[in-house]
C-alpha cells in the first residue's frame, strides 16, 4: 500500500494502519536512533511517545507521502532535546557536538565480487574524517535510500545543502582512501628501500 | 593522480538516485536503462565499477535490540483503540431458523452473483464518504465521495480494467498497461500515480509521478502527462496544462483539501453538499459569481466560513442543512 494511502487510512482512524506503519519502519527507526545515543530505555521512550502521539494526534497531523522521513523528523527532533536536556538553548544545529555514531559497516563480499579497489578498513577508516552531518546525510541516502527531499525534511535543511553534504562527503570518502593508499604505498617502499 | 573528470564522473554516479537504487536493488530496478548506460560506457568500466562497489559498500550495521513486540503492546495498552466487539449470543430455540436464514441468503447469494460467470466488483461510495480499494495486483484506488469504480477480478491478470464515475486517485503498481475507462474518455499508464475527476461534463486528470496518457472520446484527441501536468476539457478539446516554472498542478483533495480556480459558486456548493452530506440553500443569483480559495474537509464551519468570507455571505447551520445569505 503507498504511503498517503496508508497515511489517509491513520488520519481516518483506522488502527491497522497504525500497526501496519509500526512493523514496517519500527526497525529502521531504531538504527536511526541507535546514531544518535546508546540509551535503549531512552530510545523505547522515544519511540513509545512518537506512536502514542501520532495516534492521539491523528486528526490534525499533516500530511505525507514519505511516512518515514516524517517519522524520522518528529524522531530526532524528540531524540536531540532529550540528550541535550540539560542545554538550556535547544537547538537542531547542536548535532555537531553530539556524539553520533553515524560509523559505516562495509561488507565483506563486494571487495571480491567487485574487483574494486575498495576495502573495508579503508573505507571505515576514511568514513571517521566526515563530519557528523555529512555520515547522517549518507546514512539517510544510501542506507534507509531517502531521496534527496526527504533528506531536507528530515535534516531541516535546503536541498543544496543536502547535496553539498552528500557530495562533500563522498570526495572526502573517496580522497581520503587514496590516501590510505598512498600511505600504505610509502610504507611499503620505506620497508624495501630503507632499511 | 586522478583527474577532475574522473573525479566527477565516479561522484556523478555515487550521487545518481536512480543509480543508487539500481545498485542497492541487486541491479533489478532501473536495469534496463543502467544496462544501456554500460553498454555505452565500456571505457569507463573501470570508474563504473568503483562507483558500484561504493555504493554497495556504503552500509551500516543493523542494530537491534529493542523487543518490538512488548514495545508494541506499551504503545497499545497507551492509546485508546475503539474495536467494536461484536459478540452474538444465539439461543437454541433460534439457531434452526438461522441455518434456515443461511440457506436461504446463499441461494440468494448465487442467484444475485452467479459464481463463475460474473466477477464484476463494484464499489460505490456515498455523500461525505471516502473509501480505499486495493486491486487484485496490489495497486490503491482512493475513491472520493459520491462516486463508483467497476473492475473484473476474473479478467484482472489479462487486462487490467477499471470503471470511474466520479473522482479517484489511483497509485497503480508498475505492470502492464492499466486503463481507467469513463464517460468522457479513457487514462492510459504503466505504473505511475494519478487522479481521475470525471463528474458530469468534467474530465480533468492530473499526474503525480510516471507518465500518463489521456484519451477524450468525443474529440479522439490524446495527451500525455508528465508529473505536475494536468489535462481538462475547455470548450470540448483536450487541454494540456502543462507544469511550467515550477506551477505544478497538485492533488490536493487525497489531503483533504479542495481548491476551487475561478470556479462558479454552485461547483463549490455542489463539492461541500457532496464532502459533507449537508444541503445548501443559496441565495438568488449567486450561482454564476466565481470563487477562488479553498475549503478543508475537516471542519464544516471552517470551510463555511472559507467560502462565505470571501463572498460577502454569513451561513447557518441547522442539522445537515446549511443556509447562507447576504450580509
Amino acid at each position: 500500500m503507498s504511503d498517503e494511502i496508508l497515511w489517509s487510512k491513520l488520519k481516518q482512524g483506522d488502527a491497522k494502519a497504525l500497526r501496519e506503519i509500526y512493523d514496517l519502519h519500527i526497525c529502521d527507526l531504531e538504527n536511526y536512533c541507535k546514531k544518535f545515543t546508546k540509551d535503549i530505555e531512552l530510545i523505547e521512550d522515544v519511540l513509545h511517545d512518537m506512536f502514542v502521539n501520532i495516534w492521539q494526534k491523528r486528526d490534525t497531523i499533516g500530511h505525507t507521502d514519505s511516512i518515514m522521513s516524517y517519522l524520522c523528523v518528529s524522531i530526532r527532533r524528540d531524540l536531540i532535546k532529550r540528550i541535550n536536556k540539560s542545554a538550556l538553548i535547544i537547538s537542531l544545529e547542536n548535532t555537531e557536538k553530539l556524539d553520533t555514531n553515524f560509523s559505516i559497516s562495509a561488507e565483506d563480499i563486494l571487495i571480491q565480487e567487485e574487483n574494486s579497489k575498495i576495502d573495508k578498513i579503508k573505507l571505515e577508516k576514511a568514513f571517521e574524517h566526515l563530519s557528523h552531518r555529512q555520515r547522517e546525510a549518507i546514512y539517510l541516502k544510501y542506507y534507509n535510500e531517502m531521496s534527496y527531499e526527504e533528506i531536507c525534511t528530515v535534516m531541516d535543511i535546503n536541498y543544496q545543502s543536502v547535496r553539498n553534504l552528500i557530495s562533500k562527503g563522498i570526495l572526502l570518502l573517496r580522497e581520503k582512501m587514496i590516501m590510505v593508499n598512498v600511505l600504505v604505498f610509502i610504507q611499503i617502499l620505506q620497508l624495501m628501500y630503507f632499511k | 593522480m586522478e583527474n577532475k573528470d574522473t573525479h566527477n564522473f565516479i561522484n556523478n554516479l555515487v550521487e545518481d538516485e536512480s543509480f543508487i537504487s539500481w545498485v542497492k536493488s541487486d541491479f533489478t530496478e532501473d536495469d534496463d536503462i543502467w544496462s544501456q548506460y554500460i553498454d555505452k560506457h565500456m571505457d569507463q568500466m573501470d570508474q563504473i565499477n568503483e562507483a558500484i562497489g561504493l555504493v554497495r559498500a556504503i552500509d551500516f550495521k543493523d542494530d537491534n535490540t529493542i523487543d518490538t513486540k512488548k514495545l508494541w503492546q506499551r504503545i497499545e495498552s497507551n492509546i485508546q483503540i475503539e474495536t467494536p466487539i461484536k459478540t452474538t449470543i444465539v439461543s437454541s430455540l433460534h439457531r434452526w431458523r438461522l441455518v434456515g436464514l443461511a440457506v436461504a441468503a446463499s441461494v440468494a447469494l448465487f442467484l444475485v452473483f452467479r459464481p463463475g460467470f460474473d466477477a464484476e466488483k463494484i464499489v460505490n461510495t456515498g455523500i461525505g464518504q471516502e473509501i480505499t480499494e486495493t486491486l487484485p495486483d496490489g495497486s490503491d484506488i482512493l475513491i472520493n465521495a459520491d462516486s463508483k469504480i467497476t473492475y473484473d477480478t476474473k479478467k484482472w491478470d489479462a487486462e487490467r480494467n477499471v470503471t470511474l464515475e466520479g473522482v479517484a486517485f489511483f497509485k497503480v503498481q508498475k505492470g502492464s498497461k492499466f486503463t481507467v475507462q469513463t464517460s468522457q474518455g479513457r487514462v492510459e499508464v504503466l505504473g505511475t500515480s494519478f487522479s481521475v475527476n470525471q463528474r458530469d461534463d468534467i474530465f480533468e486528470v492530473i499526474c503525480k509521478t510516471g507518465k500518463v496518457a489521456v484519451t477524450h472520446s468525443a474529440s479522439s484527441t490524446t495527451v500525455v502527462l508528465n508529473p505536475g501536468d494536468m489535462s481538462v476539457i475547455e470548450n470540448g478539446k483536450l487541454v494540456l496544462k502543462s507544469a511550467e516554472n515550477g506551477v505544478t498542478h497538485k492533488i490536493t483533495w487525497i489531503e483533504g483539501v479542495y481548491t476551487f480556480q475561478n470556479a462558479s459558486v454552485s461547483d463549490v456548493i455542489d463539492e461541500l453538499e457532496r464532502q459533507f452530506a449537508v444541503e445548501v440553500e443559496v441565495p438568488q443569483g449567486i450561482d454564476s459569481t466565481m470563487y477562488t480559495g479553498f475549503f478543508n474537509k475537516g471542519d464544516l464551519n471552517k470551510a463555511l466560513y472559507a467560502i462565505t468570507w470571501p463572498l460577502g455571505l454569513t451561513y447557518k447551520v441547522i442539522d445537515n442543512k446549511v443556509i447562507l445569505s447576504a450580509e
